[in-house]
């Protein structure tokens, strides 16, 4: 095994394995419950994320000015837009590098799902040079894969988890999202929008549903943090467009 | 220096192209593994019968290693999404098949038992006649009297008529998880361990229970039976040794309070030789236990890497595959390395003479002297 096997698959194989255990055998809940924890071990991240979009979002009409102003002088226009940043005390890379920081724990946890779903023989083979030498980890598997209405391992053939990543991920797309005055960006938005819900919906469509259920638990942990850290957002976008008219004449 | 700028029109090009190909790594991240099988291979009268990683069966005549007939292509499910029909899929081959008079009896993970003449390569039968069993068969099919007999992964255990492929029990016997060891039988009794940690003893006539033993892990293992003792392992890193008639436990290895507990899981299928068992683990080690008593004859020989492949025994040696493709000889209980095939081999070993047979995960079945350990010759199993 690897050092990323080894520090980060691992022990969330097995810490998932246990906590499958502890809730009824119930491999579902554990993604549940495993999710919930990573989500919230991250939240400073993810909050610090959320922060600096809505401060990137709040820049925008006068970054949107300084594009017009200095529409000819590009240096002129670098620099007066480092002066703003530095003036709002915050810095592109803000929204980037706590998204660089949580991304090894979700392909982790992503990974972990997969190898416990162990779908094929050869999934299941592999699996056990992962497992730690406690009782609890050797008894318990393999894992119970039925939760609610799908099979964890299989695709949701009543296609409802499809929709519901989809549409989580929609709603949270949409609340960091802002409303443009500019017609052109209001277009790009509304593109970035539609395209990652569809397309985590689509991969619902092939993958084992273990991963569509960390997907939408996931969605719906940002919005909440979403909501508790600024407000529906975007979601509203009467109020989000009085905030910016607002920001645009101070 | 001249600073790379992005004109603002192209950012959102670019955060698309970010995300795409961010979403094709976070998906393509390595976890899933296809099914690609690890049908061992069969020898009947210097014929060759096998299952290849391309969902074929394959016949060979070992005298100049020409097909016996065209590969025959299992029948394959096909993907659909939005209800258009996807690509053809291959369907992975797991059981070795078995050969009984002029017929070929092999299962595939597309849920279908399939009996096809020896002689020509044709399908006799398939069962279920419409559709599939609905789940997967990992394990190998059984041929005892006038039936064939194996698991599936739906957790039930099926007997057919070997000649007409009809259902030889009023129904299949169920357990409480799925079947990937391959039955033996014994005295009119079939052994198959489950997932549900159980070894159950079966009527092979009737297809009722006539005892189970409950582990503590999960059994893949085949058992084997010897003296009236049925040896198998488990999940729980223990070996059990259970009597045939009552399902009494006889002994477990390592008993209460012992040291040396295995690693990891026992997968490979066990074999006896002189009142000693030989049981391979997935920890890379071989336990050497008594067939009596279950104590260790030997302290266990460390071959390095785990062990899934069934192993065979030639001229009084056993001859293990290890997953890594090291090819091991143990006789009077001292170890050999013999060849290094440099890849990955999970499917059991068959023997002819003093010949091993290895179909490696790379589609690749090498002929080993297991005397000289020299590759005799080695071909790729594509199809044809």
């Amino acid at each position: 095994m690897n050092w990323w096997d080894i520090v980060l698959i691992q022990p969330t194989v097995n810490i998932l394995i246990v906590f499958s255990n502890a809730l009824f055998q119930n491999f579902g809940l554990a993604v549940i419950a495993l999710t919930l924890i990573v989500n919230g071990l991250i939240y400073p991240f993810t909050l610090k994320q959320i922060h600096a979009s809505k401060a990137m979002q709040e820049l925008q009409p006068k970054l949107a000015d300084l594009q017009k102003k200095f529409a000819k002088d590009r240096q002129k226009l670098a620099q007066e837009q480092m002066k703003l940043y530095r003036e709002s005390g915050m810095s592109p890379a803000g929204c980037i590098i706590p998204m660089l920081i949580q991304m090894p724990v979700w392909i982790a946890l992503y990974q972990a799902i997969i190898k416990l779903l162990a779908v094929t023989p050869e999934d299941f083979l592999g699996l056990a040079r992962y497992l730690y030498s406690w009782p609890v980890v050797y008894s318990a598997l393999p894992l119970q894969n039925h939760f609610l209405w799908f099979d964890l391992a299989a695709p949701d053939r009543f296609m409802i988890l499809p929709v519901l990543v989809g549409g989580t991920m929609w709603v949270q797309q949409k609340m960091v999202t802002p409303p443009s005055m500019d017609p052109r960006q209001e277009t790009q938005s509304r593109m970035m929008l539609w395209m990652m819900p569809l397309m985590f919906a689509f991969f619902t469509l092939q993958f084992p549903s273990g991963l569509a259920l960390f997907w939408v638990i996931s969605s719906i942990f940002r919005i909440a943090l979403q909501y508790f850290s600024s407000g529906w957002g975007g979601l509203l976008p009467g109020r989000a467009t009085k905030e910016i008219v607002k920001v645009k004449k101070e | 220096m001249r600073k790379l700028r992005i004109r603002p029109g192209k950012k959102s090009l670019l955060a698309l192209v970010i995300l795409v190909v961010g979403i094709f790594v976070f998906a393509c991240a390595p976890g899933g593994t296809p099914a690609k099988g690890w049908s061992g291979a069969v020898v009947v009268d210097n014929n060759l019968y096998i299952g290849s990683m391309a969902g074929k069966l394959v016949g060979l005549n070992l005298a100049d290693r020409t097909r016996l007939w065209n590969d025959l292509t299992l029948e394959a499910p096909r993907a659909s999404t939005f209800g258009c029909a996807g690509p053809a899929q291959t369907v992975a081959i797991y059981g070795t098949p078995a050969v009984s008079g002029e017929l070929i009896y092999m299962a595939g993970y597309n849920g279908k038992v399939y009996a096809v003449t020896a002689a020509r390569g044709i399908i006799r039968w398939v069962y279920p006649r419409e559709g599939t069993l609905g789940s997967p068969v990992v394990g190998g099919i059984l041929v005892a009297g006038n039936n064939i007999y194996f698991g599936a992964a739906n957790g039930k255990v099926y007997a057919l008529d070997a000649a007409t492929g009809d259902p030889a029990w009023p129904a299949p016997f169920a357990t409480g998880q799925k079947i990937w060891s391959t039955p033996v039988s014994e005295g009119g009794t079939l052994f198959i361990g489950s997932f549900d940690k159980k070894l159950y003893a079966i009527d092979a006539a009737t297809g009722k229970e006539k005892w189970a033993f409950e582990t503590e892990g999960a059994i893949a293992t085949t058992p084997v039976v010897y003296k009236n003792t049925v040896y198998f392992g488990s999940f729980d890193r223990s070996f059990y040794a259970v009597d045939t008639a009552a399902g009494k436990l006889a002994w477990r290895y390592p008993a209460e309070g012992e040291a040396n507990v295995p690693g990891s899981w026992f997968w490979a299928r066990p074999v006896v030789l002189n009142n000693t068992i030989y049981a391979g683990n997935l920890d890379g080690k071989v336990y050497v236990l008594d067939t009596a008593t279950g104590k260790p004859v030997v302290a266990p020989l460390d071959l390095g890497n785990g062990i899934s492949s069934n192993p065979v025994l030639v001229d009084s040696k056993l001859i293990i595959a290890t997953g890594n493709g090291e090819i091991w000889a143990i006789d009077n209980n001292v170890k050999n390395r013999i060849q290094d095939l440099k890849d990955k081999v999970y499917a059991p070993l068959s023997a002819s003479g003093e010949i091993i047979y290895v179909h490696s995960q790379n589609r690749t079945l090498s002929a080993v002297n297991t005397r000289t350990g020299v590759v005799l010759w080695n071909m790729t199993l594509n199809g044809k």
